[in-house]
């Protein structure tokens, strides 16, 4: 179990605030520094404001969906590494990111084990 | 008969044919005894001639009457001496009546209107009355006398032409009989030929033909209608009764009845019929009704389409349709359900992750909350993956193509890379399944990652493809892992168990594979020598030979 906070910063980016909650949880579990965004519009701005190295990114969100929301970001910000969060069963979506330089898909509702491993791998390479 | 030399057309006066009335004597030179003698001599010579003719020759005055006659004139007409007819009024003793005994007026007689006008004539339509009453066809001329320029008389030949109209009657009637013979042949003709076009019409059209009566009996029906409805021929057919059977209580004979005799015809009616062995064709019916004088209902005649197949095509777009609208239905749904269903999962999983002396005796708990969370999870990833199939149409599908296109996305999920894969294809070429190519997919991909995740670590994956027999291929999934139990083996493809503890059951449940496969008319097993001894499933799909195809192709082109 980690003591200190790691100099990691992610970005979670998903529309349901309790689910924003437990990434966090989890997250902050693993002493990584977490920033929380409700919207695709708060979360373009929170990555430039704080400049995360991953971003855990829901798909499915209302007025800006997930894939408008990495396009954006992915105009300014070509380094910060995206691990997409999808339903079961979109095998299409993946299909739309993949020139979007997406580094891990993880299906909901996922194992928090899950999640936490898919993080830490991502943010090794 | 040509214009003949006049015997009495010079300067003679009328000759009396007996020599009865005396000549006027020539003056002159001769002696009165000699001039006699000589006209003697001239009168008989004439006589001789005038007797000897095969035509009547008969001589008349001014006023119509009879100066003379020969023998054959006497005999035609059936009198015996010249006495019977001389100084007579030759229309009235033999010319008074038209042929069909109307009175003939002197003033139409054609003789008389010519020698009026110093002229002859010729007639051959007209009939001469004998002494006997009885009248005969003849033909005459008639030829005026004149003398110094002045019409003195006429001479009138005829001959008796019965035998000459009978044979002119007969010949006609013969003629008459040739024509109607020809036109009779040519109508039989028209009428065979006009015969044997219908019959091709009736026969080869395309829809069944009949012509029923109100009470049931069949009168008419063409072999479409008779193969429609599954007899072997007319009579077989002909032998129900409509008012009897082949009709059902869904569409009764009574409601076609009351529409055609209402409108008098029946377009478009679309029922159920029972063919002959009891099975149901969907028709569509147009029908008139033929009505004699008084308007009553003879029979119909009526044409039948097989619309059968249309029917079943109509509901399955509507049953493809209903359940892509479900499809969508449901998937939105699962959707909806990720979200909650994760933060259930996640606060559980963080809360047991938590738990500390204090909270020890919740932990049961929790952990049957987290299990049934995963349950539904489960159960939600089956549910999605299957809605994806959904509206996907049947297609050809290569199937060492499809093998590693499942191998592909089990490895995107699992690390392959301990797993020695073995994959032995040995199909022909042309080997063809027609599926729905996601959901087969999905079945290899269930039956992949299942045998990885029985692998833990590391293992082998041996996948075997071949053709079992003329109509089915196998193929045979063998993996290395952990087995299972005879006691798992009798559940494991009853839907929703899941043999997999807890979170290692994800995607489609053996249960959802099963009835895919056995959708396209294939079988599945598997088979297990018990724990640890690994598990081999089997599963058992329908193929064609590409070739086939094309043969059958160009035998239709040829044919």
């Amino acid at each position: 179990m980690k003591t200190e906070f790691t100099n990691w910063k992610i970005l979670v980016i998903d529309d349901e605030p309790e689910l924003l909650d437990l990434m966090k949880d989890l997250l902050e579990e693993e002493k990584y520094q977490v920033f929380c965004a409700s919207n695709g519009s708060e979360g373009i701005l929170l990555n430039e404001q704080k400049n995360p190295d991953l971003i855990l990114l829901d798909l499915r969100m209302p007025e800006m969906d997930g894939i408008e929301t990495l396009r954006n970001i992915r105009k300014t910000d070509d380094k910060v590494l995206v691990v997409v969060l999808t339903g079961y069963g979109c095998p299409d979506t993946i299909r739309d990111a993949a020139d979007l330089n997406v580094s891990e898909y993880l299906s909901k509702p996922f194992e928090n084990e899950d999640l936490v491993s898919i993080i830490s791998k991502a943010l090794e390479q | 008969m040509p214009q003949k030399k006049d015997p009495c057309h010079n300067d003679c006066e009328s000759v009396s044919m007996d020599s009865a009335v005396p000549l006027k004597a020539g003056s002159g030179k001769f002696s009165h005894r000699m001039a006699e003698e000589t006209l003697r001599e001239s009168e008989e010579k004439i006589l001789l001639l005038l007797n000897s003719t095969a035509e009547a020759i008969y001589g008349l005055d001014m006023d119509g009457n009879c100066t003379f006659c020969n023998n054959t004139c006497l005999r035609l007409l059936g009198y015996q001496h010249s006495d019977e007819l001389l100084g007579k009024n030759m229309h009235w003793q033999v010319h008074s009546k038209y042929a069909d005994g109307t009175h003939f007026p002197v003033e139409d007689c054609r003789i008389f209107q010519a020698f009026q006008k110093g002229e002859g004539t010729h007639v051959v339509d007209e009939v001469l009355w004998r002494s006997d009453g009885k009248s005969f066809p003849a033909e005459y001329w008639s030829y005026p006398q004149i003398h110094d320029g002045i019409v003195i008389g006429a001479v009138v030949t005829f001959l008796d032409i019965t035998e000459r109209k009978k044979a002119e009657n007969y010949l006609n009637q013969i003629s008459v009989r040739l024509a109607l013979a020809e036109k009779a042949k040519l109508a039989e003709a028209a009428l065979q030929e006009s015969e044997e076009r219908f019959r091709n019409l009736y026969e080869d059209s395309t829809i069944g033909l009949y012509r029923t009566t109100p009470d049931g009996a069949i009168h008419l029906a063409n072999s479409v209608l008779v193969k429609m409805l599954g007899y072997s021929s007319f009579d077989d057919l002909a032998a129900r009764n409509l008012e009897k059977n082949g009709f059902v209580p869904s569409y009764p004979r009574a409601h076609f009845i009351e529409i055609i005799e209402k409108n008098g015809s029946v377009k478009g009616l679309e029922s159920a019929w029972e063919r002959k062995d009891g099975t149901m064709v969907f028709v569509r019916e147009s029908a008139k009704a033929f009505r004699n004088s008084v308007g009553k209902t003879l029979y119909y005649d009526g044409t039948v389409e097989d619309i059968t197949e249309y029917m079943e095509m109509q509901q399955k777009l509507l049953s493809s349709e209903k359940l892509a609208v479900m499809g969508r239905l449901v998937a939105d749904v699962a959707h909806e359900l990720n979200n909650p269903l994760a933060i259930v999962i996640g606060r559980t999983q963080l809360m047991l992750h938590r738990i500390d002396e204090k909270s020890l005796p919740f932990k049961g708990q929790l952990e049957t909350v987290l299990k049934s969370a995963q349950r539904c999870k489960t159960i939600l990833s089956n549910l999605l993956t299957y809605t994806n199939t959904i509206g996907k149409k049947d297609v050809a599908v290569n199937l060492p193509d499809l093998i590693n296109e499942a191998l592909d996305a089990v490895s995107y999920q699992y690390d392959m890379r301990s797993i020695e894969v073995l994959l032995n294809c040995n199909l022909p070429a042309n080997a063809e399944i027609t599926c729905n190519k996601v959901a087969l997919l999905s079945v290899f991909v269930n039956l992949f990652r299942n045998a990885r995740q029985a692998m833990r670590k590391t293992g082998k994956l041996t996948i075997t493809v071949e053709i079992k027999n003329e109509s089915q291929l196998c193929i045979e999934i063998q993996d290395t892992g952990i087995g299972i139990s005879e006691e798992q083996l009798a559940k494991l493809f009853q839907p929703f168990i899941s043999g997999w503890k807890e979170h290692e059951g994800t995607g489609l449940g053996l249960a959802t594979s099963l009835g895919i496969i056995e959708t396209y008319g294939g079988k599945m097993k598997v088979e297990s020598e018990g724990e640890g001894k690994g598990a081999k499933f089997t599963v058992l799909l329908p193929y064609k030979l590409k070739e086939e195809k094309t043969l059958q192709t160009n035998n239709k082109a040829e044919g």
